[in-house]
Parts: structure tokens; C-alpha cells; sequence
């Protein structure tokens, strides 16, 4: 029906219509029927085909380029979750290094160690220290006293290269020492027609 | 029906694409001011070191606990553990909870271990925002010098507040994600400007020496029942200050460290000290030579007052080494007429009396001098008053230095307490020593040194020695002046003693004095601690002994590396 609707159409526009060719090898046989075909439907058909395919490849991009986008946002995401983390990581690994410093300069602050050697361990602290001076004997201590001897001065040249010259000292030592048993002369500014004034000798 | 219907959408429509479209912007904009918040972020506050890099100010990163009264809904599930940890009472923190403010803050600077054990109780109502605390590892043994910071970070006294410039860095800010009522959203912060952190500094002072120094000033503040105290250790060379020490005397007994830098902020009546300025000028003028004799009587009589000596004595002959060794008023007195006002108070200013001493101190005061060019300060007496340190008020570094400039060959040199500054990425920029200038000439000293050396050999200072090293110093006592009117205070008396070691080649100068003690003299209260100190201080800083006498030409530990 359709072969005779196109061999219908192709005499009404006046093509000559061709003859079937001679089969010399099957002369027995049935000749097959020819359709006519219209070149312009076949251009629009597979003009068709083509949009088909590139609607669908466009719309196989674009669901492509979501899916990255999502997948690559997922990654941003993930890695600045992951920057995040270190970051905090590391500004409470710095917090905790200044902590540490502070409790290492704590735990040797000399204020803290004398508390624990008194409190906790009984120690007590030196009324006073005793340094020992190295004493510079001169050429040698016996040869000092030889000369000493020489000179006649005995026992004190004999201190004096023993380097205790400074010791056997004077009168004004004792002199200071008697100070702190003074009470030394006041000023008298207040109500005094002939003030003095005193400044302490040391 | 329909066209009611259609116009409705149409309506939305164009809402939609208004909304969407055309003011997509402002409304967006909107949003984010809604949601996101900028924060500030705090900079971590530069470190203090000791001259050998031990941290003696530091400040740590923490953060302030803060609630958000009205998230507290219902029961207040985990108050208990919540008031434990933060160390309040539940009765307190639930009062704190019922402000009706919205932000409440419960703790302020709670340490990393804290902050984790409240956000392990996972209360909604609870936020931590960041904050900084500045400590002090050493207590209060550095708490006159360092001076306090206040809780906005910003120093308040002290070197805090003198370099709060170069410590407190600059602060930054971020962006973040915020709930309605300010609690913080989860997300990430954006347009992060980050802090910097301050500029931390190295400071001329030795913790060990300064442990030392508190020690020995502390236990003879009480030996002496004295009401304070002032011990200062200067570096000879460079004016660092190795040691400075303020103590006072609380009402129950207690010595503890002043509030205040006293060795800067206040001014005393010095007494003998001052007798240096009198005779180094007089040297230096050429007008006496250390052995030139005087005719001393007991006491002289100056525009009305009277100035006597200690002790009575019957009128003798005193040379002028003898006039400092033995502190001598009247000898002292009878030099600076010699000498004269004007050049008396040329050579004070000269010494850094009466002058900012360069270290620029919040508080500083440059003391109370008589001049002769200021008619109002000057009168009859001063003559008689300023060269026995009367008629004067000083503060102790002030005192220092000048002995300072006569162990440095007669050059003064500033004092300093910040040797170099580092930047937060480490790097160190080392100052350069403060510009001398010469106040006293070579000659001047050398005679002035053994003056000043026999003020400990056999005069007024035997106290001062030091096994092994030859000490030169002057002593000074003088009587407090009155706090309500004219006149002195009864039986107050202030008890100094300056010097430095060894004599020959000065290492260390060092000044001690004792505020209202009961042992009365500068070299019977003062220089015994004086002694102490520096018997450890020459031996902290390997300074050979010089057998007592002669100089010490090696290095010390103070050379540095």
C-alpha cells in the first residue's frame, strides 16, 4: 500500500519511472519492487537523528558537568573540613606549646623553688654565705715570711702576704661598728630659733 | 474564576522575579548581615625575656566562657558539673543564668583543658570567645618593673604600659556563621584577617641576681624593721639594669614587692650620698686634691640654720679624702664654698640630678633640685643643705647613675632596661647602647676612686666589703621629712649605701636603701646587703677577684657570647 502511495506520488510529479533490470542468472524469479526515495524526507530524518543525539549528549553534559561540580564541591568541602581541622589543630597545638613554655619557665621560676625547698622539703634558707676567695700568695708564702722576717715585722707581714691585711684593720673599724649603738643628732626645723641640721655621716 | 487565578500567579511571578531578580542583591546582603558576624580576633601579646631568654612575661592564648541566658530552657540540665568546672558556686551561676541579657559571660580566660570539658557537656546555651591572659611565671618577683595589663590586653603600668606599642601586636577578625542569638554556627570563617602577634622583648635584668637581690633586701627590711626598700644592680658598661628591686612592708609584716617602680617614681631625701657632686666637682674644677687639708670645726651657720656633723668633734684638721671617708658635713660644706652655687649646681645637673634619667618611666619624676637660677629654690641655707644631700629630693636610679658615670671613667651613661626587641617571626634587633657623655674628666677619677674606695677601707662603709674585691661607694642617711607640714618625721630615718666593684675596673654598680630602719645608719643597714649582693652578683657573672686591690682585666659573664 505504501509502495503504491509512492509510485502514486513519484508519477504524479512526472519522473519517468525506470525499468527493472534483466536477472540473466534467475530468469525464473520474481522481480523485487523498488521504493522511491525522497531524498529530503531522508535529509530531515537524519537532520532528526542528529538534534536526537546532540539534545541527548547536551543533556548528558550538563547532568555530567552537575554531577562534577557536586563531586568537586563535595572534595572543596571535604578539604576545607580538613584545613579547618588543622587549623584548629594547630592553633590549639600553639596554645598548648605556650602553655608549656609558661609552666617550663613556672616550674624553674626560682620563687617556686625556694617555696618547695621550705614548704615541702624543710630546708632553710643560709643566714648568711660564706665565699672562699682565692688569695694570691706572691712568689711564695714562705719566701713572704722569710722577708718578714727579715724586716722584723713578724706575725703581721705574715698576714698581710696571707692576704688578711684587709681583717687586722684599723681603729675606724670599730668606730663604724660603735655607730650602731649612737643616736645621732636630729635636725630641728620646728620651733627652733637656731635650727640644726644634721646630715649622719652614713 | 480563571482569570482571578491567573492574575494571582502573575502577581507572584513578578514577586518572585523581584525578589529573585531584581533586588537579589540587597536581600542577600540582608541575609549575610543576619547570619554571618565579624569577630575580632585577638593578637597574642609579645614576650618579656630575661637578659639569658627566661620568659618572665608571657601571654597564652584562652577563651571566655559566655552563655546565652535565653537558650536556657527548662530544666538546667548539667548546671552541677557546669559550676564545678568553672569553679562557682550552682547558686551563682544560676543567678548568672537569669539575667534575661542574652550574653552572659561565666568565665573569662579558662585554659584549653577547661574550654574542653565545658564543650564536652554539649550545652546549647554555652559559646566560648576568644581572649588572651598575660602571665607572670615568676609571681610578683618582676611585678614592680613589668607593671600590669588589663583585660582588654592593653598594658596599664609599668614596661606594660611603656612598650604597649611594640607588645600588643595588632588584632584580627573573621567572619563567621552566627545563630540568632549570636551562638556560633557551624561553618567555616571567612575574610579572616589574621592577628599579629606583639613584638617581645629582652630585658637588661637577670632573674637569678633579681631572686637574689628580693632575698637579701627582704630579709634586711625585716632585720631592721624598715617600711621598704630600693635595690637597683646597673651593668657599668651599658647601663643595663641587671637588678631593680621595690619591697614594702605590708601592716601585718609581710615584705612584698611595691606596686609601684620606686626606684623611679619616687625621690628621697638623700643624705651623704650627695657628697659626690660636691667633691668630684670641686676635683674637677681643679679647686682641691684629695689629700688638700681642712680646717673642720663640729658645726657651721649659714642664713640662720645650723649644720653640724654626726658627732660632736672638737675643730680638726680633715683632708678631703678624709672629709668623704669619714662623710663629713662640715669639710663637705666648706668644699662647696670653694666650689660655689653655680658650679655646684652645674655639676648636679651634670650627674643626672634634677633630669629624666632617659628610661622614660610612666611616673617618672625628676626630683626636687635647688638651682641658684631658680630664685624661689635657692636660699642662704642651701648652700649648707644641698652638698650634704638635705636640700634635695632624688630618686635612687638617679643616685645610681651618677656613681655609675665615676665607675665608667667619668662618661654617664643612660640607664637601659631593654636590650633588643623580637619580632613575632623571630627575628632579633639588639639596641644599641644610649650615647655617653663626659661629665667627669679621667684625672678627676682616678683621684676620686680611692676616696671613694676609702669610704669602705676604713671609713663609714667597712660593711660594703667584699672578700677577694676591692669596693669603692658612699654611704647616706638622712632623716624622713615630715609627710603633714615642716620638718622631720620623729626617729625616720633612710639608710643608703651605693657603690660598685671591683674598684679598679668597675663590673657592677649597685645602690641599697632602707626606708624608715631602725638601725640608722646607710653603712650599718645598707651595705652589708650591698655586700651580700654583690658577693653573689660578682660570682654569678664570673668576675675574677682582684685580691683586693689591683684591677681585673678578663672577661666576665656580662661580656656576653
Amino acid at each position: 500500500m505504501a509502495s503504491a502511495a509512492r509510485a502514486v506520488s513519484t508519477a504524479a510529479r512526472g519522473l519517468p519511472a525506470r525499468e527493472p533490470a534483466s536477472r540473466p542468472d534467475h530468469p525464473g524469479a520474481a522481480r523485487p519492487r523498488l521504493d522511491v526515495v525522497d531524498r529530503r524526507l531522508a535529509a530531515s530524518r537524519s537532520s532528526r537523528r542528529r538534534a536526537n543525539l546532540l539534545r541527548g549528549l547536551g543533556v548528558l553534559l550538563v547532568v555530567g558537568a552537575l554531577v562534577v561540580t557536586a563531586a568537586a564541591h563535595t572534595l572543596v568541602a571535604s578539604d576545607q573540613e580538613r584545613v579547618d581541622t588543622l587549623q584548629a589543630q594547630l592553633t590549639q597545638t600553639l596554645a598548648e606549646q605556650q602553655d608549656l613554655q609558661l609552666s617550663r619557665a613556672e616550674l624553674a621560676s626560682p620563687v617556686r623553688v625556694l617555696d618547695i625547698a621550705e614548704r615541702q622539703l624543710g630546708m632553710v634558707s643560709p643566714g648568711s654565705v660564706s665565699y672562699l676567695s682565692p688569695v694570691d700568695p706572691g712568689p711564695s708564702v714562705l719566701q713572704a715570711g722569710a722577708e718578714a722576717v727579715r724586716a722584723g715585722s713578724g706575725a703581721a707581714a705574715t698576714a698581710r702576704s696571707a692576704g688578711l691585711s684587709k681583717s687586722a684593720k684599723s681603729s675606724k673599724s670599730a668606730r663604724s661598728d660603735d655607730l650602731g649603738a649612737r643616736t645621732p643628732k636630729r635636725s630641728s626645723y620646728a620651733g627652733s630659733r637656731s635650727p640644726t641640721i644634721t646630715s649622719p655621716a652614713g | 474564576m480563571v482569570a482571578i487565578a491567573a492574575l494571582a500567579l502573575s502577581g507572584l511571578a513578578a514577586r518572585l522575579v523581584q525578589i529573585q531578580g531584581v533586588d537579589a542583591v540587597h536581600y542577600a546582603s540582608y541575609g549575610a548581615r543576619e547570619v554571618y558576624q565579624r569577630v575580632a580576633l585577638p593578637a597574642l601579646r609579645g614576650a618579656v625575656y630575661d637578659r639569658s631568654g627566661n620568659l618572665i612575661a608571657a601571654s597564652s592564648p584562652r577563651v571566655d566562657v559566655v552563655a546565652d541566658d535565653y537558650l536556657v530552657t527548662g530544666p538546667k540540665a548539667g548546671l552541677n558539673r557546669l559550676a564545678s568546672i568553672l569553679g562557682l558556686s550552682v547558686p551563682a551561676l544560676r543567678a548568672k543564668l537569669s539575667q534575661h541579657s542574652g550574653y552572659v559571660p561565666l568565665a573569662y580566660q579558662v585554659s584549653g583543658t577547661v574550654e574542653q570539658r565545658v564543650a564536652d557537656l554539649d550545652l546549647p546555651y554555652l559559646s566560648f570567645a576568644p581572649d588572651v591572659a598575660r602571665t607572670d611565671p615568676d609571681g610578683n618577683l618582676f611585678s614592680p618593673i613589668l607593671g600590669i595589663v588589663g583585660f582588654s590586653g592593653k598594658g596599664l603600668s609599668g614596661l606594660e604600659y611603656l612598650k604597649n606599642s611594640l607588645l600588643a601586636g595588632s588584632p584580627g577578625s573573621e567572619v563567621v556563621p552566627t545563630g540568632p542569638n549570636g551562638q556560633g554556627l557551624p561553618g567555616t570563617p571567612t575574610d579572616v584577617v589574621a592577628a599579629r602577634q606583639g613584638t617581645s622583648l629582652v630585658l637588661s635584668l637577670d632573674e637569678p641576681l633579681q631572686f637574689e637581690v628580693t632575698t637579701d633586701l627582704s630579709r634586711q627590711i625585716k632585720a631592721t624593721d624598715a617600711t621598704g626598700g630600693v635595690a637597683i644592680v646597673e651593668d657599668r658598661r651599658t647601663g643595663g639594669i641587671l637588678a631593680m628591686v621595690d619591697l614594702v612592708t605590708e601592716p601585718d609584716g609581710d615584705v612584698v614587692p611595691s606596686t609601684q617602680n620606686l626606684a623611679v617614681t619616687s625621690v628621697y631625701q638623700p643624705g651623704s650620698v650627695m657628697k659626690l657632686v660636691t667633691i668630684s666637682g670641686a676635683l674637677q674644677e681643679g679647686l682641691i686634691a684629695p689629700s688638700s687639708v681642712f680646717t673642720v670645726p663640729d658645726e657651721i651657720t649659714l642664713g640662720g640654720w645650723t649644720f653640724d656633723d654626726a658627732d660632736y668633734h672638737p675643730t680638726e684638721q680633715l683632708t678631703a679624702t678624709k672629709i668623704l671617708a669619714e662623710s663629713s658635713n662640715i669639710g663637705t660644706i666648706e668644699i662647696a664654698h670653694l666650689l660655689g652655687a653655680d658650679r655646684l649646681s652645674h655639676f648636679l645637673r651634670d650627674l643626672g640630678f634634677g633630669e629624666p634619667t632617659g628610661l622614660q618611666w610612666p611616673g617618672e619624676t625628676v626630683g626636687i633640685v635647688p638651682s641658684p637660677s631658680e630664685p624661689g629654690t635657692w636660699s642662704a641655707s642651701s648652700m649648707g643643705a644641698v652638698p650634704i644631700g638635705t636640700g634635695e629630693a632624688v630618686s635612687p636610679l638617679q643616685i645610681l647613675d651618677a656613681y655609675n658615670a665615676v665607675a665608667n671613667g667619668g662618661e654617664f651613661i643612660p640607664p637601659r632596661l631593654v636590650e633588643a626587641t623580637v619580632s613575632a617571626n623571630g627575628v632579633e634587633h639588639v639596641l644599641p647602647v644610649q650615647h655617653e657623655r663626659r661629665v667627669l674628666s679621667p684625672e678627676t677619677v682616678s683621684e676620686l676612686l680611692p676616696m671613694l674606695e676609702q669610704v669602705t677601707e676604713d671609713g663609714t662603709a667597712t660593711a660594703a666589703r667584699i672578700p677577694g674585691y676591692v669596693v669603692a661607694g658612699k654611704t647616706g642617711t638622712a632623716q624622713i621629712p615630715s609627710t603633714t607640714g615642716l620638718g622631720y618625721q620623729s626617729d625616720a630615718w633612710s639608710a643608703t649605701f651605693v657603690g660598685f666593684a671591683p674598684a679598679g675596673n668597675p663590673a657592677l654598680t649597685t645602690l641599697i636603701m632602707l626606708s624608715h630602719t631602725d638601725l640608722i645608719y646607710g653603712g650599718l643597714a645598707s651595705a652589708p646587703v650591698f655586700s651580700a649582693i654583690m658577693r653573689y652578683a660578682l660570682r654569678h657573672f664570673d668576675i675574677a677577684p682582684t685580691g683586693g686591690q689591683g684591677l681585673s682585666s678578663g672577661s666576665s659573664a656580662l661580656d656576653g657570647p
